[in-house]
Parts: C-alpha cells; structure tokens; sequence
C-alpha cells in the first residue's frame, strides 16, 4: 500500500437516536482515488461527509472516534471546521454552482481565504478552469451566470471551484449522477488526471463507476465498512459473503 | 358501448339530469362566490372616485396633489379652505421612512437570526415573539404609544409634546416588524441548502456565508419584505393617528418631534368632523383615493417581485420541493416559555432603559473583542473571520434582543396595569361616566356580535372562491384576475374598508350606523385571509383521491363534499379564526360604520349601533380624561390582547391536531 493520507479510528455517528455509521476504522492512501459502494442508506455519503467535518452544520448529530489527516484528528478540540474545510474540496451530488458568474464562483475560495488582488485571482481562475477541463467551453463567457451552464458543465465548475482553494482531498459525493453519459465520461476522465495532484475520495452508486476509475473500494453495509481494499481485489474476489452479493447484484 | 348506454340512459335518466343541473349551478353558484372580491375592489374604487370627484373638479388634480396647504375646515369656521394634499402626503412618506430606518434593521437582522443562526430551541421562541407582535392590534400598539412612548419621548428629549413624527415612526416600525421579519424569513429560507453547503465547503464561516452567498441570493424577496412592510406602514391608521399630534404641517428634517398629519390620520380624524355633502368630506375622499393608488402601487410592486422569485424558483429544473406553510404550529409549545421570557426580558431592559443596556452590550462586546486580538495575536485568517462572524452575529443577536423586549415592554404593561383594573364587575357591567366606571360588558358582547357576523358573511364566500379557485378552474386569465382581486383588496388599508363601509352601506343602502353595515365590512376585510387559508387547505389534500373518488362514479361536486372538504375542515377552520382574530382587534373599519361609544345596553337587532373593545380602547384613551380612565383603558386593552390572544392558540390547537391526523 501507498502512503496513508487519511485515518479514521473506531468512527461512530449518530443522528439523533439513529446509528449512522458504526465503528469505521479505515485507511485512504494519498495520491489515489478511493470509492465507497454500496446500497443507498449505508452511510457512504454520511462518511464522506466526516472528512471535511460538513456533518457538524446538521443540529443533532453526534460524532466519536477520530478522523487523522496525516498526524492531526481533525476531530480534536478547538481545530476549526473552517480551517479543516480549505484542505479539503467537496463537490456534490447535484451540481451547486452560486448564482453568480463563472468567474466569481471559482474565486469565491479563494476571496474567502483573503487573495484580492485581481492579477492572483485571474491566474487561479484560468489555472483552475484548465484543470477542470472547462476552461475551453467557458473562457469566452466568464462574466457570464454559471446558471446558464449545462448540467455537466456545472458540475466541472464546480470541481473548479472547490480546485481553487488548492485543497489536498477532493470528495465527490456522487458527482455523476444527475449527468448523462457523455458528461460522466468527462468527469471520469477528469479523476484520472486530477489524481496526480490530489486525493479522491468519490461516493458512487454505480458500481461499473467505481471499477473503472478507483484504485482502491470500501463496501459499506447499514453504517459498517464490510471490506476495504483495492479494487480489483474487491471486484474479482472478495472476500466478504455480503460484498460478494453486491457486487453480483444480488441485492441493492 | 352500446349496452352499457342504452342500460344507463333508461335506468336512471332523471337523476342523471338532475345530477347534472345540480352540478352546473353548482358552480355558476361558487363562480359568483369568487368574484365577490373583485366587484368589491371595482365598488370600493367606484364610490371613493365618485365621492372624491366633486374636489378633484373644483381643485384640479395637479393642485389636489400638490397644494401646500391643508385647511378644510375653512369651510365651516369662516375662512378661505385650502385643498392641497401635499404635507399630507410628505407625512405619510416621512413617517414610513422614518419607520423603515429602525424596522428594516430590525426585521433583516431578526430574520437572518431565525432562519440562519438560531438553535431550534431559540428559534421555537423568537418565532412566536414575532407573530405575537404582529397579532397585537394596532389600537393598542397606539394606546401604549400614548401612554407610554410618548411620555417616554417627553421627559427624555424634554420637550412640550412627545406626540409627533418620531413618535409614529418607532411605534410604526414595531408595527412593520413583523411583515418584514417573516417575508424575508421565508425568502432566506428559500435559498437552497446546497448554495450554503457549497460555500461552506470551500472554508468559509457561516458569516461570510450569508453575507456571500445566502443574502444576494434571497435579494429580491428581501426587497419585497421590506416593500410589503412600507405598504402596512403606509395603510396603518390607529396607531398613528394616536401618536402623531394630527397636524397638516409640512415635514421639517429638523424637527424630528414635529406633529404631523398623515393621510390615514386625516381621514380618520376628520371625516367625523366634516359635515355631510361639504367639500371638506369630497376632499378627505380625495385623500382616500390616492392613499389607494400608493398602496396599490406598493403592493404590486411586492407581488412582482415575489413573482419573479416563484419563477425562477420553478422554472430552473433544480428544485421544486414544497415548503410546509410557515405558521406558528412547531413553536406552539414553546410560547408560553417565550412569552414569560420575553416578559422577563421587557421587565428588564425596561427598568434600566432600553439605550443603557444596548450601550453596554456593545461595550463589553468590544472590549472583549479587543482583548481577545490583544491575547491571542491573529496572525491567521481563519481566526480574524471567526472573530469578523463573532462581532455581526452579536449585532445580529442584539437586533433579535430588542425586538423581543419590545413585545416584553408592551405585554408588561398590559399585563400588570390591565389586571389591576380587571373584576369581575369590569366584565359584566355596563359602562358609567363615560366609561370611567362600571365595565365593558356590552363592548365584549359587541365585538364578539361583530366577528360572528362577520365570519358567518365571509367565510361561505370565501369557502365558494377557494373551492371554485382550486377545484373548478384551470390557472388562467380569469384566476389571475380573481386572485389579484383578493391580493388588491388583502393590501387595502382598514381605514379605506371603513370609508367604504361608510359610503356604501350605511349612507347608500341607508342602514345607517349599525351592526350589520360593521360585520360586513369586517367581513370584507378578512375574505381575503378565508380564500388563502381555504385554497392552502384544499390543495394539502391529494390529487389521487379526487381521482379515485370520480373513477368510482361520483360527480365532481360529490367528490368536493365527501372527499375534498371534509380533511380540509381543520384548515378551513384555523383560517377563520384567525380572520375572527383580525378583525376583532381592528377599529378603523367599524370607526363610522358600527361602533358607538358608551352605551348601557346590548343591539336589539342589527340596524342598532353597538360598542366595540377596541373602539371603547381609543375613544377612553383619546377622548375621556382622568386617571380612571386609564386604569380602565388598561383593564379593555388587556381583555382585547387576551381574546386575540385566545383565538390564535385555539388555531394552533387546531392546527397541531390537524398535523397529527393527516396521514398524507
């Protein structure tokens, strides 16, 4: 295995009364795209959702156990979410471009962490769109409202923007799929190439999705990780009965 | 086919005919039902132009509207009248701005709070603190304003009168709060999660989310907000005519104290005065008319706007979720905990003033800050945006803190100062030396006569609009047209719904002042309210079971009577009391057309006049001297706030219920 990015030891969540995530002891290498499957409702997203410390914006939940990026539990005492969340893009399930224009959406990050000057900001933008692979479709129209972009261009906006903040993680919360084909293909692409730079973690429902572009593939199961591992070890043979269904699609 | 025809036709043919003219007349009944609030705004126009007419002949327009002087009374006390609208007009504007600039502060601050910043526990009581203070009628918004703010006003800035323009502002803005709060409340909430959740993402404090991205997205209905909240500005008429001083001066930036005269106050005040058939009355006509047209303009304007947002809202692909309607049903629990707090809160703040202790607030909260940059030495950003978020949170907080005490300083008042006054000889006898002694029996018999009548007129035609609004007609030109007519005449300030009452019923259909000409009019005002609440109850029921019901043979009108209607009842039925609620703390209305002062006995029957809670309220506090009347005008505007009160947790109760059966 590679270098180890990020832990999680014994995470548990609640919300509310309700267990979301039992006992989640986990290890993502750095430089490599790592997929969580499995059926909707197994807390993969919910899990993600623990990496950047978003789950903290939603009143009754509860978390214990740790989160290590690198030596640092970002769940310690007195460690800012905010600071947490500019080592770390997000991009959504559904597209979530601002309603304002292309190029403000891509500096809003950076903005937030205090650049203004208009020289800086021009070169992350550019840099930022090139490496979405949007910069071609949109660098006529920058001033233009990102609510005019199609849907998998506003997806890639979005992969722009969280970019922007120069993050070392990138999650993907299903980023695929409200797009059609086409625009999943490109996004997928896209992984491939941003993997060289970042860290991804990607939340899929679509198992072909998860084989074709990750390196390594946790199964999870009504809030446990079944198995982890890489994926083609997962896919051909698994070592776990219940991940063995799913991936056969005995159920799901 | 041809089987099943021939049976059906020789079976059953009669009742099939009559099945079918029942369901025609069925709905050309409900049709007309629904054009019951258009005819009435086209009739309010009609007659108020007509009356108006006379003056805007003999003075022209242009001079009606732009004469700097406003004496009509020349006309009876035997010097040269003078018909210019103006200082009328600049008062009405100079009052609402001055109200904005204290309440759009206020209401965006405490909206922000509410819908952003506040935990569920504070939000369950900051929430009904707002809908209390929009449920306080205005009557006694303005009997505190006179005994208090403006006595208030008197000592602290040591002058002759604290009646004037401030006076009617800070009281107005109170007013306004609400509307404000809540519409913008609702625009903020309607941002999209994942808006917020994007820019949290991307590292940036809550603060620098709303001011980001949360705020410019909800602009427009902010806008709104604050436009609806000029509109009941504008309109409001006892509230400020009892603080106001009612003196046809022009606005003077300088004198912030000055009396004025607005053109609400105008006509309240003077249409008394001024004899029948004088142009003194076809001028307060005029004033009425164009009272009308601003408030008109406001509230078109608003419903643009507010358009606009649905639109885009509905027409981007990303979201249509449906919103629970807002009312106060999650917080019910809580008031009572709100309402002692918010008691607690006014107690306080009241006793060391209101000013000190926000001095102090915003003292400590600086010298705190300003150690903390001291000790901690920033160096890094995330710490100087945290502290950024601190600083506007705490204004925020403080704008929510004062809101919240002023309701604690008015219902404190009330409270203590109406108990004492209240027996149980206050509540069943009838009142001696103008009201001075004995009770206000005959007033709660009257008001509650009122707004039986009329909620017995509006609620059957309200019902009819909604059920032809939602069930009989697809959305088109004419739904457009009958629901303007409900937005048109929902905006319509009391005081014109008073003049009309005036015009039409008592002097028209001649019924003089009497009950009957008072339940309609109020019956009129609060038909809007009874379509909404109708059409919101209607609509909550699912479209599948009209379908399973006329799948199985029932006509339309059976499917509306065994299906639709019966879950919608407890809709319905919170919707007219609230209505009932409305109307029984408004005055204007029933100001010409229903209420006396001081009378020993009960109506004999509808054509008589009758006594009224909130209309004993104004006429003890502004015309009866002595202090008994003031202890007495204490004890009626608590048995009022106490019966508005009432009737608003009986809705909720209902509401609550409601919720708990509907399984859908």
């Amino acid at each position: 295995m590679k270098d180890i990015l990020i832990r999680t030891e014994n995470l548990n969540l609640w919300y509310g009364d309700k267990q979301a995530l039992i006992d989640i002891t986990m290890e993502v290498p750095g430089n490599m795209i790592t997929a969580l499957i499995g059926p909707s409702g197994c807390g993969k997203s919910t899990l993600l959702r623990c990496f950047n410390r978003m789950n903290d914006i939603i009143d009754d939940c509860r978390i214990e156990g740790s989160v290590f990026f690198g030596e640092r539990n970002i769940y310690e005492q007195g460690i800012d979410p905010v600071e947490i969340r500019k080592n770390v893009g997000m991009v959504f399930q559904k597209p979530n471009p601002f309603p304002k224009s292309v190029y403000d959406n891509v500096a809003y990050g950076p903005r937030v962490q205090g650049i203004e000057a208009k020289k800086n900001l021009d070169r992350i933008v550019e840099q930022s769109l090139h490496d979405a692979a949007l910069w071609d479709e949109v660098s006529d129209r920058l001033q233009e409202s990102a609510m005019g972009l199609s849907g998998g261009q506003q997806q890639r906006l979005c992969i722009a923007r969280a970019l922007a903040i120069q993050p070392e993680v990138i999650l993907m919360d299903e980023p695929c799929s409200s797009l059609d084909p086409i625009a999943t293909a490109k996004i997928e692409d896209l992984m491939g190439e941003l993997k060289k730079n970042y860290t991804v973690i990607i939340v899929t429902h679509n198992m072909q999705q998860a084989a074709r572009v990750s390196d390594y593939t946790g199964f999870m199961y009504l809030g446990k990780l079944i198995e982890f591992g890489e994926t083609k070890q997962i896919f051909e043979s698994p070592q776990e009965q219940l991940t063995e269904n799913y991936i056969t699609g005995r159920f799901g | 086919m041809i089987l099943m025809d021939s049976k059906k036709s020789g079976a059953v043919p009669l009742q099939k005919k009559s099945g079918r003219l029942t369901e025609q007349s069925v709905k050309y009944t409900l049709f007309i039902t629904a054009t019951v609030t258009v005819v009435t705004i086209f009739a309010i126009l009609f007659f108020l132009l007509q009356s108006a007419y006379p003056i805007l002949e003999q003075e022209g327009v242009w001079n009606f509207l732009t004469g700097s002087n406003w004496k009509p009374e020349g006309e009876i006390y035997g010097f040269p009248a003078q018909y210019g609208a103006l200082p009328l007009l600049a008062a009405s504007v100079a009052v609402t701005i001055g109200a904005m600039a204290l309440s759009v502060p206020l209401g965006i601050g405490t909206a922000i709070f509410i819908s952003e910043i506040a935990t569920d526990r504070i939000r369950s009581i900051i929430k009904p603190v707002v809908e209390l203070l929009a449920g306080i009628p205005s009557v006694v918004y303005g009997f505190f304003g006179l005994v208090i703010l403006v006595n208030w006003l008197q000592v602290s800035f040591d002058i002759a009168s604290g009646e004037g323009w401030l006076a009617a502002s800070i009281l107005l803005a109170i007013m306004a709060l609400p509307t404000i709060t809540s519409v913008a409340e609702d625009a903020i909430k309607a941002v999209p999660r994942e808006f917020k959740e994007g820019s949290l993402a991307l590292g940036a404090t809550k603060w620098e989310t709303i001011k980001k991205v949360t705020i410019p997205s909800a602009l427009s209905g902010i806008t709104a907000a604050i436009i609806l909240g000029i509109g009941r500005a504008i309109g409001e008429t006892m509230a400020v005519m009892m603080v106001i001083g009612n003196s046809a001066l022009m606005p003077s930036l300088k004198e912030p104290f000055m009396p004025l005269k607005t053109l609400t106050s105008a006509i309240a005040v003077e249409m008394g005065e001024a004899p029948y058939g004088s142009m003194w009355q076809h001028g307060l006509y005029g004033v009425a008319v164009l009272l009308l047209v601003i408030v008109f303009i406001v509230n078109i304007s608003s419903t643009f706007i507010l358009g606009k947002i649905k639109e885009k809202h509905t027409a981007s692909k990303s979201r249509k979720k449906k919103r629970v309607s807002p009312l106060l049903v999650q917080q019910a629990k809580h008031l009572g905990k709100g309402v002692i707090g918010v008691i607690v809160l006014g107690v306080l703040l009241y006793l060391f003033s209101i000013v000190v202790i926000i001095l102090i607030l915003v003292g400590i909260a600086g010298i705190w800050t300003a150690k903390k940059a001291v000790v901690r030495r920033i160096a890094d950003r995330v710490k100087i945006a945290r502290m950024t978020e601190r600083i506007a949170f705490g204004f925020i907080t403080s704008a929510v803190v004062v809101t919240a005490a002023l309701l604690g300083i008015i219902l404190y008042h009330i409270t203590v100062n109406g108990a004492a006054a209240i027996s149980w000889e206050f509540l069943t006898s009838p009142p001696r030396n103008l009201g001075r002694e004995g009770g206000i029996f005959p007033a709660i018999v009257g008001t509650l006569l009122l707004v039986g009548g009329a909620i017995t007129f509006a609620l059957p035609l309200g019902m009819g609009a909604a059920i032809y609004l939602t069930e009989y007609t697809r959305e088109g030109k004419i739904t457009k047209i009958i629901r303007a007519g409900a937005e048109l005449l929902n905006g319509t300030p009391s005081i014109v719904f008073g003049l009309f009452g005036l015009t039409f019923f008592v002097l028209y259909l001649g019924w003089g002042i009497s009950m009957l000409a008072g339940q309609i009019t109020l019956g009129l005002m609060v038909l809007p309210t009874v379509i909404r609440t109708t059409e919101e109850a209607l609509k909550s029921v699912p479209y599948g079971l009209r379908e399973g019901s006329l799948a199985l043979g029932a006509t339309k009108w059976q499917t509306i009577k065994k299906v639709v209607l019966p879950p919608s009842i407890p809709g319905v039925m919170t919707g007219a009391i609230l209505s009932i609620g409305r109307a029984a703390g408004e005055t204007a209305p029933i100001l010409f057309t229903a209420a006396v002062f001081s009378q020993r006995f009960l109506p004999n029957s509808v054509f008589d006049p009758v006594m009224a809670l909130p209309y004993h309220l104004f006429v003890l506090t502004t015309n009866v001297p002595g202090a008994d009347a003031e202890t007495n005008a204490y004890g009626t505007a608590l048995v009022l706030v106490l019966l508005v009160a009432g009737l608003y947790l009986a809705a909720i109760a209902i509401r609550n219920r409601y919720i708990k059966s509907m399984k859908w």
